[in-house]
């Protein structure tokens, strides 16, 4: 009477262990479908308006962070036109001093500019209104553009009423790139144009440029006051929409 | 096959196993949906098929890039608008002609337009950068239709020297919408 038992109870157990595969089969199919199906559900039908609002958000910030990077790097410009800080360079009176010991570098330029750039660009960014889109940004020169590149950032949004009923993690891309009107390197070209001119007898006219202009002074030394022709927004001891000055002078 | 399962005590195995693993896979749901929130991707195929952004926030970042000639110390200089509103926020001589090259721009849209830029950044002095709403807008920058209830308006920030902010805002009502249609 026993043994039958037995293997009665053996063929319920193989059974019910096969249908309990086949329902974690079945669970884990339906928990995979139901996400990947939320997903697109929330994108597609619950959540238009709350994308377009993120989208318009974004869009904004990208308006915002190009603006000031625009404001900044002309105000980098004129920082370095104003400190002169260069390796073996000498200032007299404001201007600096063309030697052939003065050697002006892509690089050091370069990494002067960006400095400004990064310094100043921080500041912006603490007064974006909204705190939840901001972002670092690394600062790159490619070319004529300057590129911004923001960090990844992951903005992290709360349940708002019927218009975004979840809560949700958004990855924008923040990143965007903006054409240089005043290059770093315009300072190697200015400088060096100034000692290649030192020779000529119109100086004024070998030192044309369509986006400076250059008045030629001779007192002792040849002072080169170099301006750009268009006005650019920056601050010295106010804030000014004026052309930015750079300011070489060079022994006779 | 069921006819050999006589046994009661298999049966109600099987329900209890059968039942245990329902329990667990919805713990596991629940678990999965509390925990993993819905991502959003920009690349996402679905979300970029719905973007499309609200009309009066792409007019006015039109606006915002568009070139502009002013007077500039006797000179003539191609500005953006962003730039004649910051200029504008260093001095207030460029109002009228903020004014007037903006009803240039939105001209087109007739009388259901407002463009405004709100008062606090009138003072250039002003040393808080955020919209105070307490400030009363009577000494607004308003341009178009004044009559227009300024609701539901697209607002860009432009950044100023300083590290400051000015807002804009453009409303266009139903009419310019269908206009932009």
């Amino acid at each position: 009477m026993l043994i039958p038992m037995q293997r009665k109870n053996k063929k319920a157990q193989a059974f019910a262990f096969f249908i309990a595969i086949a329902t974690v089969i079945l669970v884990g199919y339906a928990l995979f479908t139901f996400i990947t199906v939320e997903n697109k559900v929330s994108l597609l039908i619950t959540t238009p308006s709350g994308l377009i609002e993120l989208y318009d958000e974004t869009d904004r910030f990208v308006f915002y962070a190009k603006q000031s990077t625009k404001l900044t790097s002309q105000q980098a410009f004129q920082e370095i036109a104003e400190n002169q800080d260069f390796a073996n360079c000498q200032v007299f009176s404001g201007y600096m001093v063309i030697k052939d010991e003065c050697i002006l570098s892509k690089e050091e330029l370069e990494e002067k500019f960006l400095f400004h750039i990064n310094e100043n660009f921080i500041k912006f960014l603490e007064s974006y209104p909204d705190k939840d889109f901001v972002t670092d940004y690394e600062f790159l020169i490619e070319g004529d553009n300057l590129v911004a590149k923001a960090e990844e950032k992951e903005v992290i949004l709360s349940p708002v009423g019927k218009d975004f009923p979840h809560s949700a993690r958004y990855r924008p891309d923040f990143s965007f790139e903006l054409e240089l009107e005043l290059k770093p390197e315009d300072f190697i070209f200015l400088y060096e144009k100034a000692k290649g001119c030192k020779a000529e007898t119109e100086l004024e006219k070998c030192m044309e440029n369509e986006n400076y202009s250059v008045v030629v002074t001779k007192n002792g030394y040849l002072f080169f006051d170099i301006k750009t022709k268009k006005s650019f927004f920056f601050t010295d001891e106010k804030e000014k929409f004026a052309p930015i000055e750079i300011k070489f002078a060079l022994e006779k | 096959m069921f006819k050999k399962i006589k046994d009661k005590r298999a049966i109600g195995t099987t329900i209890t196993i059968i039942a245990a693993t329902i329990v667990v896979g919805l713990i596991l749901i629940i678990f999965f949906i509390a925990t993993q929130a819905i991502k959003i991707r920009p690349s996402a195929k679905q979300a970029k098929i719905l973007y499309d952004k609200i009309p009066s926030l792409e007019v006015l970042e039109t606006y915002l890039q568009s070139s502009v000639t002013v007077m500039i110390d006797g000179k003539e200089q191609e500005i953006t608008f962003s730039d004649l509103i910051l200029l504008y926020g260093l001095d207030r001589s460029y109002e009228p002609i903020l004014k007037e090259e903006t009803e240039k721009i939105f001209g087109i849209y007739g009388n259901c337009y407002q463009f405004r830029i709100p008062y606090y950044m009138r003072d250039r002095d002003y040393k808080n950068p955020y919209y105070d709403p307490d400030i009363k807008e009577s000494g607004n920058l308003i341009v178009g239709n004044t009559g227009l209830v300024f609701k539901n308006y697209a607002e860009v920030i432009v950044p100023v020297l300083g590290a400051r902010i000015i807002k804009t805002r453009l409303l266009l009502d139903s009419e310019c919408s269908k206009k932009l249609k």
